[in-house]
């Protein structure tokens, strides 16, 4: 009964916050289960949700400050070139003249083909992309930077700032190491800059692509085919053209005696009590969150405490006043087995799932890189064997199991035909976009 | 003598222009090495402004930076350094080390990021107090600052001017930063520390406070490089690329006209100085930007061509002039031997028309004969001026020929008919081997007819002992042929071709015995070869000499040989 009237609450609660101003993020929090096992400590799941309100219209949506960085070595030669200078024409068309338009090529050198400029000049851009050709070595670290230094030209003002990168080849000019690339990626995100990245063929160094994206906190794409180049710019810019929130900082605070251990498929910091993440931009209807494991000390039976609150700032992408939301959550202690999984809460535990087989993915990955076959297909296997467990354990629906045995069905791949380039960045970008909540996944 | 002074002029020319070509080519040569030379001068300095640019800009973010954390002191809050981390793109990670040592951030007593665990990796030699914080034994500022400014002289060894400039500028606010120091709670000193670690530059920025507490920063690296990089624009020489180099030598970033290869020749480099160790820049150069050599090249060929040209026109000129001086030494003989040669007959004829005149020659006989060498004379007479008058028209192009039909063997005879008597009184055989057919030939009778007569003349002056004319006609298929043939001494070899140029005559005891205009051959051949046909000279079998008329036959007679 008690659980009913939490529950009711809990939800009477998340539609007033709801039904607040339409324009405004709103921060849930939930936890796996609402009511805990008594008298013994024990660990549970906290899911921190930002809800984004749906995207603004086109007349609304603040100005983009967009800068694309092509890779034009020798590799692309031929029909690469070709539809990645599509897609950039396509992105260009898709901005309006209130927003600014840059385009950098690089080589084994740098080159600023279009300076930071409004798209007033349409045409006169659109040829001078066309002329690009092919040739030479890949100096990423370069053009990522000189895109950087056209970005900044319109630093002040309101803008939404973006880099999108293509590249279809590894670096071997400049800094080329993931490392490199992931810290100006996180250093670029300071300045509000994000990077996205779309890796093109098999041959793109996928670590280096997926770090400096997820340390600039923008989105990664692998496309086989070239053909696919102008659809997913297409995509981008939509999702780039509607940013609804940004400097996105999430605290969570746990009360005295309890204690946040880990965070679950983010970066993040954690201080004493105090969870801090930079969750850098929200896109219109996009649901973010963050799943943090915290360490609860033993209750008494029918005490309820509050498990953890969170506090939400950011900056609103159209009117760049400061807003702020909040939320928090509670559970109660009780002896009875079956009421503790009768208040299941099977969305968040549903992540929680898909979280750690994104987890396994990425370990799998790291120990078939230092060579450990067997061990990276024991760890699927483990993985899976834990996971079934705790489906079943927690009575979660078919489709969790499913969604578990991929983690499987890549084993048994692993043990046959080791990692190939392709599955290690299929396996890659599954991972870094369930852990992101990229809103256009392939 | 006209001859050595021709000699003299070449060589007064030869000389001087060859040492004046030869000197400018010198010049040319020390020209290029000075031009070179320059470029490389201004190569070196390009680099190292752009090195030292390099320099200056990371030197500005470190002296921001300290300036930053400095804000933050004297009791500096850890949590506005975990802000500047958080917002700062150049700062990467923070630190605080009380002062009893222990390090209070990265907070060990929290699960540590990855980064913060990297962090304490990288520096467990600085924050365990191995190293010292120090790079020099002074510790306060200014001694530091004096102590970099007089490093980066050694390594640049020129004065580092922005270093000098600074240490000016700080000279009043060191006294007040240790007077702060003396009063209590203010900064005891900072600095820099280039950092190694795998293979890795890093830079870490520190302030000690008064009570021993040391804060500071570690910069983001990446975003510092990355911010160097719009610096290193591509050279606006063609032909020239330029890299910058990390401390391991590897290419950082390069701009230019083509891919640099690491392992090219380095036309100019420069260090970028104790702000980013072992950094270089290096400027390299490919086939294209050697266009002063090309230059150098071009214009010695020039210079070359010059002299050539300035030797052919001078040769050219002294060749004309000593032309111009044997065309008149041949005309001035010309007109002596035509006036001596006009003088003989007229002098015979006056002699012979006096007497007669004077009434005093009463044989018939003689008289006739008297009559006869005035008319003889008189032919003669005409015969010369008549070549001198051809002669002109021939050198003015206008003479003009009647050409017809002509029965060689009939005007042969004819014209021969006329000399019998006169050869008989010299005491010449004349023989004639004529074909019993007619031999046709497309000619001018009066030239044909005057060609023969100076052949025959020249027989005679020039047989010497041998007293016989031999004349031959032969018809063949396609040209007729004229022999006349003289048992003479012969004409050498080297005055074969010699002889049928205007004034030529051989220079012999004979010639200088007979008159003669040095005409009549030259303008035989010229109306031989006019007509179609030609003259020439040979040796005869059994001595003496033949020149063979050779005239064309008519066209309807082509092919058939007689």
């Amino acid at each position: 009964m008690r659980t009913i009237h939490l529950l009711t609450a809990a939800a009477l609660t998340a539609l007033v916050t709801a039904s607040a101003p339409a324009k405004e993020v709103t921060c849930r929090v939930e936890l796996d289960r609402s009511v805990l096992p008594a008298g013994r400590p024990q660990t549970t799941v906290v899911k921190v949700t930002l809800d984004a309100p749906p995207p603004p219209r086109e007349t609304e949506r603040p100005p983009v400050n967009l800068a694309i960085v092509l890779d034009r070595s020798g590799s692309m030669t031929g029909r690469k070139i070709e539809k990645a200078k599509d897609a950039a024409i396509e992105a260009l068309r898709r901005l309006g003249p209130q927003d600014r338009f840059s385009l950098v090529i690089y080589n084994h050198q740098v080159e600023t083909l279009i300076a930071s400029q409004s798209t007033s000049r349409t045409e006169w851009i659109e040829s001078r992309i066309r002329e690009i050709r092919a040739d030479g070595n890949t100096a990423l670290f370069g053009g990522v930077s000189q895109a950087a230094a056209e970005i900044r030209r319109q630093l002040d003002g309101n803008f939404v700032h973006r880099i999108i990168l293509l590249s279809d080849g590894l670096a071997n000019v400049g800094p080329s190491s993931p490392a490199d690339l992931a810290r100006l990626g996180a250093s670029l995100l300071k300045e509000q800059i994000s990077v996205t990245t779309v890796g093109v063929g098999a041959d793109f160094n996928e670590d280096l692509m997926t770090q400096l994206a997820q340390n600039s906190d923008g989105n990664t794409y692998f496309v086989e085919s070239s053909n696919d180049l102008p659809h997913i710019f297409a995509a981008e810019l939509g999702d780039v053209l509607s940013v609804v929130a940004r400097k996105v900082i999430l605290e969570i605070e746990c009360p005295e005696g309890l204690r946040p251990l880990r965070i679950i498929g983010r970066d993040g910091r954690i201080r004493g009590r105090r969870v801090e993440l930079n969750l850098n931009q929200l896109y219109g209807g996009q649901e973010k969150y963050t799943l943090i494991e915290i360490e609860v000390p033993a209750g008494r039976v029918d005490e309820t405490r509050e498990i953890a609150s969170a506090h939400c700032r950011y900056e609103d992408a159209l009117t760049q006043k400061a807003v702020s939301c909040s939320g928090n959550v509670s559970a109660r202690f009780s002896p009875d087995e079956q009421e503790v999984l009768a208040s299941n809460n099977k969305e968040v535990q549903g992540e929680l799932v898909r979280n750690r087989i994104a987890l396994a993915k990425d370990k799998a990955i790291r120990l078939m890189d230092e060579g450990k076959k067997q061990q990276a297909v024991q760890e699927l296997k483990q993985e899976f064997e834990e996971l079934r467990i705790y489906n079943a354990d927690n009575r979660l629906p078919d489709v969790m199991q499913e969604e578990a045995r991929e983690l499987a069905e890549n084993a048994e791949q692993l043990d046959q035909d080791g990692l190939s380039k392709v599955h290690r960045k299929t396996l890659r970008n599954e991972s870094y976009q369930m852990r992101n909540q990229q809103r256009i996944k392939q | 003598m006209k001859r050595s002074l021709i000699l003299l002029y070449w060589l007064l020319l030869l000389v001087p222009t060859l040492w004046v070509g030869a000197l400018t080519l010198d010049l040319l040569q020390h020209e290029e090495e000075r031009v070179a030379l320059a470029e490389h001068q201004a190569a070196r300095g390009r680099v190292g402004s752009l090195a030292d640019n390099l320099a200056a800009a990371v030197q500005d973010v470190e002296d921001g930076l300290i300036l930053a954390l400095t804000d933050l002191g004297p009791r500096p809050d850890i949590s506005t350094l975990v802000q500047l981390e958080r917002t700062h793109p150049l700062v990467r990670n923070v630190f605080l080390v009380d002062p009893s040592g222990a390090v209070r951030l990265p907070d060990n007593d929290t699960p540590l990021t990855r980064e913060e665990q990297g962090f304490l990796d990288r520096y467990q030699a600085l924050l365990s107090g191995r190293t010292a914080w120090d790079r020099s034994p002074q510790e306060d500022q200014f001694a530091v600052e004096a102590n970099r400014f007089r490093e980066a002289a050694q390594v640049d060894r020129k004065i580092n001017a922005r270093a000098n400039l600074k240490l000016l500028a700080q000279y009043g606010q060191a006294a007040d930063i240790q007077m702060e120091a003396v009063a209590g709670g203010g900064i005891q000193a900072s600095d820099w520390i280039p950092w190694f670690w795998e293979d890795g530059l890093y830079l870490l920025g520190w302030v000690r406070t008064a009570d021993g507490t040391v804060y500071g920063a570690e910069m983001e690296t990446a975003s510092l490089l990355a911010s160097l990089i719009p610096y290193l624009r591509p050279p606006e020489i063609p032909g020239e690329s330029l890299a910058l180099l990390d401390g391991s030598g590897h290419v950082f970033h390069q701009a230019g006209a083509f891919e640099v290869d690491p392992d090219a020749e380095v036309y100019a480099t420069a260090p970028v100085g104790t702000f980013l160790p072992h950094w270089r820049v290096n400027l390299y150069r490919n086939g294209a930007a050697t266009w002063g050599k090309r230059t150098a090249v071009l214009s010695s060929l020039l210079v070359a061509l010059l002299v050539v040209a300035v030797l052919c026109g001078g040769s050219l000129l002294l060749w004309q002039a000593h032309r111009n001086l044997r065309d008149a030494r041949e005309k001035t003989s010309f007109v002596a031997n035509v006036s001596h040669e006009l003088k003989t007959p007229l002098t015979t004829i006056r002699m012979y028309a006096d007497l007669l005149s004077e009434d005093r020659v009463r044989d018939e006989g003689r008289r006739r004969d008297y009559l006869r060498v005035i008319t003889d004379e008189s032919r003669r007479l005409t015969r010369l001026v008549n070549n001198v008058l051809d002669f002109g028209r021939l050198e003015q192009h206008r003479k003009q020929y009647h050409r017809e039909v002509v029965e060689v063997g009939a005007v042969v005879r004819d014209t021969l008919e006329t000399q019998r008597m006169r050869l008989e009184q010299e005491d010449f055989e004349l023989v004639m081997h004529l074909p019993d057919q007619e031999v046709p030939a497309v000619t001018d009778r009066d030239a044909l007819e005057q060609s023969l007569l100076n052949l025959v003349d020249n027989a005679v002056k020039y047989a010497e002992d041998g007293r016989r004319i031999e004349i031959n006609l032969q018809g063949e298929a396609d040209a007729v042929r004229v022999t006349v043939r003289d048992f003479g001494p012969g004409i050498p070899r080297a005055q074969r071709e010699l002889i049928f140029r205007k004034f030529h005559r051989i220079d012999s005891s004979l010639t200088s015995r007979t008159q003669g205009s040095g005409l009549g051959l030259t303008i035989a051949r010229q109306l031989m070869r006019d007509l179609g046909g030609d003259l020439t000279c040979r040796p005869a079998d059994g001595g003496g000499t033949r020149f063979d008329i050779t005239l064309p036959v008519p066209a309807s007679h082509e092919g058939n040989a007689s």
